[in-house]
């Protein structure tokens, strides 16, 4: 009887130990082939427009916007990474799509805050905007994230599963060892083995509620800019008074707030209200 | 004494505080006229009196009117002191526009109000509304010079009011130009945009100019008010509430009036309205395609000139560039006209520091100026390069791209002055040298595997998730199973304990064989030797395995009866044992790992 409770207690522990790297293996099974022959063709048409910038602007444009065209499918298709939104920045930036790019960078920075490629990419989509106004303020949430954004969220994501199945791994030795613990008559060390498994369930639990906050953050994100040249008016409509002499330029970033049909309420870095026509409105959203 | 002081300034205090505060509270109503045409909102201002925080106005509906609350109220605090006592009076003004919707009179009702439980109302009143019978006395077009135009240029809107001559043919005399506009009301008329060049117009004695027009058969005097037209959003140009009203003359008389014979007058007349159509007016946005990135808003024909001063300088010396562009279109809007953005040109931000922030201009006839301050980088510089411009050209409708010429400069490197070895040796010159960091330009792509990332499957992640819990639980389970079914001798001398303990009562009943057998139960529940427990013991171990005071109160009990009847031949009952037993067995003694 004391073997075979040893030996559940080994199996236990090594399947406890193993459930850390499942999502991994699983990960590595998937066929990834399809995906990485349109992601090469895209960087192909990328590369093809930016070869062609000094020589024949028009045709590089036009490969710039296929190669665009080309991401926002595979954005289209499920594959909301970073590194995709980044990419597809930067073509719709060299295809004189500032507004789409500067919104591409906001999803990718939303996806990873710590993207240090993509702030300075959006920083060079900023300067090219025409009259420029000083871009939202991050807010407590976002700065909260920039804190746990120390690791990235697939290694916060794995060290959540480790510390969580070997939480769970120390509690299983808790419960067997006392068992055989007690039919060799020896107790000892049980009390610090299951304190050190609640630790370790309690880590893994607030690790895995950041990538959640992650999700919830990205999915409530409410930067976008204007697509183009757009009056900021007092009220929803054509006929209240304008916010600003002058019209807010392609590629003004902003939160926006309320929606009534047609018409958007905004708010400028520097605290402006006002409103917008929604078909001005540009918004590159995570997981839509 | 003190008393009647203290009484006098109590009553002071009070008569100052009920001067300040208590006032009636009143509800007025004041009506902008009392005619109207149908379908022209009338104005009408609710004036509520010393009554803060008053719920409403409410007004009755009417049948034919129409009542729309306008946004906002209008509130203001008046304040008196007379031999200081303190008057004040706060007044809320909240407007309506009450629009007739068929001619008739109509009996307006009181608007009422809700204050600290009372109701207050205005006064009813009455409105006439007749139709406006304008037909083809007057019409108004708003205009635009030019029709079409694009965001960035200025143009003229006009309002242009065409009012058909009046003729009497009993006088034979004809209305002049400035007789035609006197009718017209200014102030009961809405100017919109307009307003404030009428308002100019008047205070400087002046009316509107007006020509004589043939429109159809018949001639009509048409007015012009112009005002400047700057546009910032492409569409149709918002020109407020603008609606014109005159008493259009019907008769005319020649009276005499104490001073002036044979003076003409207005024997009658009609009342007419009309509200201006927008002729076609086309301001449009800019083309996107073909946009120059060096493009910031400018919309005309341009020059540009440049010129630098000085140009024989040290590295990091400041170099003031004017930049002068001039509009040969003559429609471009030169208010809003931005400088070329510098810091954005990389041939002048590559060899000179440049200011990141666009300079203010100064308009001068049609052109504008900037000026920035540039410091070169090096001394490798020897000009300062042509700059850029891009303007959108309305006639041709496309995007231009103009660069000023190149200037000659001389830069000399910066010494840094060293005292030499030797006196009267001259003291060598260090030319700075640094690496300038390009700002700006984009980075290169994320990898492919960046790009496609780990494909973090959520299902998979789950599972992963769930694997430790389930093992757990298995564990758990595994132990419970195995406390139910375990052949160690301990936990089957657990198991077995209250067999035993009956057993040995069936066999010996006695005080002798009740407390042996009873203590024999508690050894084997707790797994301590058989035999090893005395009385005391027995109590000791029961309470630290958890069992309830008074169980063990009645387990002493019984035990010590057992140990006098040892000795004086009580008989102790066995039904009262296994009652005791089993209420024993029934409990959940704590595990002490066995010991």
């Amino acid at each position: 009887m004391m073997r075979a409770t040893r030996l559940a207690l080994l199996v236990l522990i090594a399947l406890c130990l193993g459930g850390t790297g499942f999502a991994i293996v699983a990960a590595s099974l998937v066929d990834r082939g399809p995906l990485r022959e349109q992601v090469r063709d895209a960087e192909a048409a990328y590369d093809r427009g930016v070869a062609l910038m000094a020589s024949d602007p028009e045709a590089a444009r036009a490969s710039l916007q296929d190669s665009a065209r080309q991401y926002e499918s595979l954005w289209r298709n499920g594959l909301h990474t970073p590194g995709l939104a980044y990419n597809l920045g930067n073509a719709r930036l060299r295809a004189r799509d500032i507004p789409g790019a500067i919104s591409a960078y906001h999803a990718a920075l939303a996806l990873d805050p710590s993207d240090s490629r993509a702030a300075h990419n959006l920083a060079e989509a900023r300067r090219q905007v025409g009259q420029r106004v000083a871009p939202p303020k991050a807010t407590l949430g976002a700065r909260v994230r920039d804190a746990w954004w120390l690791l990235s969220g697939i290694e916060r994501l794995f060290l959540a599963a480790a510390a969580w199945n070997l939480g769970c791994a120390a509690l299983v030795w808790v419960v067997l060892r006392r068992r055989v613990a007690e039919e060799i008559a020896a107790t000892s060390g049980a009390e610090w083995q299951r304190a050190t498994g609640v630790v370790l369930l309690i880590v893994g639990a607030l690790l895995g509620g950041t990538i959640l906050g992650d999700a919830v953050a990205t999915a409530q994100s409410n930067l976008a800019v204007t697509g183009s040249q757009t009056v900021l008016r007092k009220g929803n409509g054509e006929g209240f008074d304008p916010v600003l002499t002058e019209p807010l330029p392609a590629g003004t970033e902003f939160h926006t707030h309320e929606m009534r049909p047609g018409w958007v309420e905004i708010e400028l870095g520097d605290g402006t209200r006002g409103w917008i026509s929604a078909a001005n409105l540009v918004q590159f959203k995570p997981y839509e | 004494m003190h008393s009647v002081w203290n009484k006098f300034f109590c009553m002071t205090i009070l008569a100052l505080c009920v001067g300040r505060w208590l006032h009636a509270q009143t509800v007025s109503v004041q009506v902008a006229s009392q005619e109207a045409f149908v379908d022209e909102p009338v104005r009408v201002v609710v004036n509520v009196e010393n009554a803060i925080g008053f719920d409403g106005p409410f007004v009755a509906e009417v049948d034919g009117v129409e009542f729309r609350r306008l946004p906002g109220e209008q509130s203001f605090t008046q304040r008196q002191n007379i031999n200081g006592r303190v008057t004040e009076k706060t007044t809320v003004g909240i407007a309506y526009e009450v629009t007739p919707r068929r001619a008739g009179s109509f009996t307006i009702p009181a608007f009422t109000i809700n204050f600290n439980g009372k109701t207050l109302s205005t006064k009813p009143f009455r409105l006439t509304a007749v139709v406006s019978e304008t037909g083809d006395l007057m019409t108004a077009t708003v205009t635009c010079d030019p029709p079409t135009m694009y965001v960035g240029q200025t143009g003229t809107l006009n309002l242009e009011l065409a009012v058909k001559r009046f003729r009497d043919e009993q006088l034979a005399i004809t209305l002049d130009e400035g007789s035609l506009w006197s009718l017209v009301s200014r102030d009961a008329s809405s100017w919109g945009v307009f307003g404030p060049a009428l308002d100019k117009l008047r205070s400087e004695n002046r009316r509107p100019r007006g020509e004589p027009r043939m429109i159809g058969d018949a001639e009509y005097i048409v007015f012009t008010i112009a005002k400047p037209f700057d546009p910032i959003a492409a569409g149709a140009p918002a020109i407020g509430d603008v609606r014109v009203r005159m008493d259009y003359p019907t008769r005319l008389t020649r009276g005499n009036d104490g001073f002036f014979e044979n003076r003409l007058s207005l024997a009658g007349s009609r009342p007419i309205s009309i509200v201006p159509t927008i002729t076609a007016i086309d301001v449009q946005s800019p083309p996107e395609g073909g946009r120059p990135a060096s493009w910031n808003g400018a919309v005309g024909r341009f020059t540009i000139d440049v010129a630098a001063k000085p140009v024989d300088v040290t590295v990091g010396d400041p170099i003031t560039l004017t930049l002068r562009l001039t509009d040969l279109s003559g429609t471009a809007g030169l208010e809003g006209l931005q400088s070329p953005a510098l810091f954005d040109q990389p041939s002048l931000s590559r060899s000179f520091r440049v200011p990141r922030e666009s300079a203010a201009g100064v308009v001068e006839g049609r052109a504008k100026i900037f000026t920035q301050s540039v410091r070169a980088l090096n001394d490798a510089v020897n000009a300062i390069p042509a700059i850029e411009f891009s303007f959108f050209d309305p006639e041709t409708g496309s995007y231009e791209l103009i660069q000023s010429e190149a200037l000659p400069l001389r830069v000399t490197p910066s010494a840094v002055a060293r005292i030499g070895p030797e006196a009267g040796v001259e003291a060598p010159v260090e030319v700075a040298s640094t690496l300038t960091k390009i700002e700006g330009g984009l980075l290169a792509n994320a990898s492919i595997d960046d790009l496609i990332g780990i494909p973090a499957n959520p299902a998979d992640i789950v599972v992963s998730a769930l694997i430790g819990p389930s093992c757990l639980a298995l564990a758990c389970g595994i132990r419970l199973w195995q406390n139910a079914t375990s052949n160690h001798p301990l936990a089957r001398r657990r198991r077995g304990a209250r067999g035993a303990c009956e057993r040995r009562l069936a066999t010996t009943p006695t005080p002798d064989g009740v407390s042996t057998a009873l203590l024999g139960y508690i050894a084997d529940r707790v797994g301590a030797p058989e035999g090893s427990l005395t009385r005391r013991e027995a109590i000791d171990v029961l309470a630290m395995a958890g069992v309830e005071p008074e169980a063990r109160e009645e387990v002493d009990l019984l035990l010590r009866r057992c140990e006098r009847g040892r000795y004086a031949g009580e008989s102790i009952d066995t039904r009262e044992v296994t009652a005791i037993l089993a209420r024993l067995d029934a409990m959940d003694w704590k595990d002490r790992g066995g010991q």
